[in-house]
C-alpha cells in the first residue's frame, strides 16, 4: 500500500492518548534509531515487520497503514524493544492498544474468535486460563493424568479458585464490559485432532478467512510494511 | 551483573503469598509443589488462598479483555495478599509483569483507581498497593546463602543451560535485580548448586511463544523456537533452566512437534528454576514431577541417576 499525504493526520496521536489510557505516550520522543527493530524476535523471522515504522506512522497519524497491516498482529509481547529504547518508549503496549483500535476499525476479529474460548470456557469457568486438556495426543500419552502427578507430588488432584473467587471474577467480566464483548463475536469451535471429523480437517488444512465474526464484519488486512518474510514466504 | 542495591530492597519475610500460576498448576505441577516446599525449607512459610485466580494476563493480551476488565482482576488478586499483610510471590514470568504493571499504573492514577475500588467495594474488598510483587527467582537470590547451606543433592558434574524468558527482564527495566542484556544471577545460582554452566549463543532470545502467536502465528512461533532450539542443541546441556513456566511450556512441547513434524532430533530436558532447586534441596523424586514433561525423559532419568534419587 502506498503512503499518501492524505492519509497522514496531524492531530490523530494527540486525539488517541486520551483514549489509550495513559499507555500511549512519549512517541512523540521517538529517536528513530531503531534499536527496537535490531533486536526484535518477530522482525528475525518476518522482516517486514518494524517496530520503528509503526512509531513513526502513529506520530505521523498514519493511523490507516497501521491499522490495516498483518505485521501489528505479528508481535511476540517480549518487550525487548522497551528493554533497548534509549527513550524508554514501551512499545507492547502501543500493539495493545493499536490492535484494540484495529478492532474498532474492523480488523483482526479472526485472530480475537480464536483466543475467546480461553477466556469464556476456562478464565471465567474455572478461574484458570490454560487447563489440564491436552490438544495434541502425542503429548497426552506422554504425560497421563495429570491428577495422579500432582497427588504424586503433594498437591490436590486438582486446583480450584473457590465459588466466591469465580463469582468475582465474573463479576469484573460483567461489569466491565467484558461478557458482552464476547458474546458480540459469538463463541468459538476450537479444532482438536480426536474429535476431528473430515469437515473440519478440510477447514483445519486450508483455512479460509471469515468476512464474519459474530455480528461483526471483518476486512482484509494487509503487509504494509513491505514483502512478508519467514520461511513458508521465502520458498513460495 | 546483578544490582546490590535492587537485591537489598527484596526482604526476607517470614511468610509469603504464594500466587500460583495457571500453566505451572495444570501442565507442569512439579514447579508449584517445588515452589512451596523450597520456600518452606529456606525459612519463608509460602500462605495459600484458594480465591486467588489467573493474573488475567493472556486474555488481555489477547485483546478479549480490555485493560477497564483486566485492572479490577489485578487488583482483586493483590488485594488478598493485602488482606493478610504479605508481598506476593509469583511463579511466572507473565504474572511478575502483568501484577507489577498494572499495579504501578494503579498506583499512580488516582482516577483509575477510584474507579476500580468503586468496583472493588461492590464485592466488600480494596484495593491500597502496599503488596510488592517478587518473582520465586528473585527470591531465591535473595536467598543463595541460605540455599548453598541446604544443599543435600549437589548438581556435580551436570551442564545447565539458562533462559531467562523475556517479561521478568525485559518489561521489569528497572525493577527487575538483574540487566536486561546480560543477567548472570541464574548462573550464579546454578554454581552455588554445583553445577556447571554452559553457555550458548541464543541465551537472550525469546521463546517463540509470543502470548498469542503460539495459536495465531504458529509458522512464525514454530520457526523462531526451533532458531533457539538448534543454538542450545549446539552447546549440549544436561538441562535447560527457565524462569517462567510459559516458556517452559513452549520449549519442551515444541521439541516434541518439531521432531514430528520435521523428523528433526531434539531432545533437551526442560525444567523451571524452582524444580532445580528443588532437586538441589534434596526434595523427594515424585515431589519433582518429572513425569509430566515431554522431551528428553531419558536424559533426566539419566541425570536423576547420576546425582542419586
Amino acid at each position: 500500500m502506498l503512503e499518501q499525504v492524505k492519509d497522514w493526520d496531524d492531530d490523530f496521536y494527540e486525539k488517541f492518548k486520551p483514549i489509550a489510557m495513559g499507555f500511549v505516550n512519549e512517541a512523540e520522543k521517538c529517536l528513530q534509531c531503531g534499536k527496537c527493530t535490531g533486536q526484535c524476535p518477530a522482525a528475525a523471522v518476518t522482516p517486514s515487520y518494524n517496530p520503528r515504522k509503526i512509531i513513526r506512522d502513529l506520530v505521523n497519524g498514519n493511523l490507516k497503514r497501521v491499522f490495516s497491516s498483518v505485521e501489528l498482529w505479528q508481535c511476540f509481547f517480549c518487550s525487548g524493544c522497551y528493554s533497548v529504547c534509549p527513550m524508554d518508549i514501551n512499545f507492547p503496549f502501543f500493539v495493545f492498544m493499536f490492535r484494540l483500535a484495529a478492532m474498532n476499525e474492523g480488523y483482526g476479529w479472526e485472530d480475537v474468535k480464536q483466543l475467546e474460548g480461553y477466556a469464556e470456557k476456562d478464565y471465567l469457568k474455572k478461574g484458570i486460563t490454560v487447563s489440564t486438556f491436552e490438544r495434541n495426543p502425542e503429548a497426552m500419552e506422554t504425560v497421563g493424568d495429570i491428577s495422579k502427578i500432582r497427588m504424586a507430588a503433594g498437591l490436590p488432584p486438582e486446583r480450584k479458585v473457590s465459588d466466591r473467587g469465580l463469582a468475582e471474577i465474573n463479576m469484573i467480566s460483567d461489569l466491565s464490559g467484558m461478557t458482552s464483548f464476547m458474546k458480540k463475536i459469538g463463541g468459538v469451535e476450537l479444532l482438536d485432532c480426536k474429535t476431528c471429523d473430515d469437515a473440519q480437517m478440510k477447514r483445519c488444512k486450508n483455512k479460509p478467512l471469515p468476512a464474519k465474526v459474530g455480528k461483526i464484519k471483518t476486512k482484509l488486512r494487509f503487509y504494509n510494511y513491505g514483502e512478508p518474510g519467514g520461511k513458508a514466504h521465502a520458498e513460495a | 551483573m546483578p544490582r546490590p542495591d535492587k537485591v537489598a530492597q527484596i526482604p526476607k519475610p517470614e511468610q509469603i503469598f504464594f500466587f500460583k500460576s495457571c500453566v505451572a498448576s495444570n501442565k507442569y505441577p512439579g514447579i508449584e509443589s517445588c515452589g512451596w516446599d523450597s520456600l518452606e525449607i529456606l525459612g519463608v512459610q509460602p500462605v495459600d488462598s484458594d480465591e486467588q485466580t489467573c493474573c488475567g494476563g493472556f486474555v488481555t493480551f489477547a485483546n478479549v479483555a480490555a485493560p477497564t476488565a483486566s485492572m479490577p482482576a489485578v487488583a482483586r488478586n493483590l488485594s488478598l495478599a493485602e488482606e493478610k499483610n504479605l508481598d506476593t510471590c509469583v511463579l511466572c514470568n507473565g504474572c511478575w509483569t502483568f501484577l507489577n504493571e498494572f499495579g504501578h499504573f494503579m498506583n499512580h492514577n488516582e482516577e483509575v483507581k477510584g474507579s476500580v475500588n468503586m468496583m472493588m467495594n461492590m464485592m466488600g474488598r480494596e484495593y491500597k498497593g502496599t503488596s510488592n510483587v517478587y518473582h520465586i527467582a528473585e527470591m531465591y537470590y535473595r536467598l543463595k546463602d541460605d540455599i548453598a547451606k541446604n544443599v543435600k543433592r549437589p548438581l556435580k558434574g551436570v551442564k545447565v543451560a539458562t533462559h531467562y524468558g523475556c517479561h521478568y527482564l525485559g518489561g521489569g527495566k528497572y525493577t527487575a535485580i538483574d540487566d536486561a542484556q546480560m543477567p548472570t544471577y541464574m548462573e550464579e545460582l546454578i554454581e552455588i548448586m554445583g553445577g556447571t554452566v554452559v553457555p550458548y549463543t541464543a541465551n537472550r532470545e525469546c521463546c517463540g511463544t509470543g502470548f498469542t502467536q503460539i495459536i495465531n502465528g504458529k509458522d512464525l512461533s514454530l520457526e523462531h523456537t526451533q532458531h533457539k532450539l538448534d543454538s542450545v542443541k549446539e552447546a549440549d546441556p544436561d538441562l535447560l533452566i527457565v524462569q517462567c513456566p510459559y516458556c517452559h511450556s513452549q520449549l519442551d512441547r515444541v521439541q516434541q512437534q518439531l521432531n514430528y513434524r520435521q523428523a528433526a532430533a531434539y531432545e533437551t530436558p526442560v525444567i523451571h528454576i524452582t524444580q532445580l532447586v528443588g532437586l538441589a534441596l534434596g526434595l523427594a523424586v515424585p515431589k519433582l514431577a518429572f513425569a509430566a514433561h515431554i522431551s528428553g525423559r531419558k536424559r533426566l532419568e539419566d541425570v536423576l541417576d547420576r546425582i542419586g534419587r
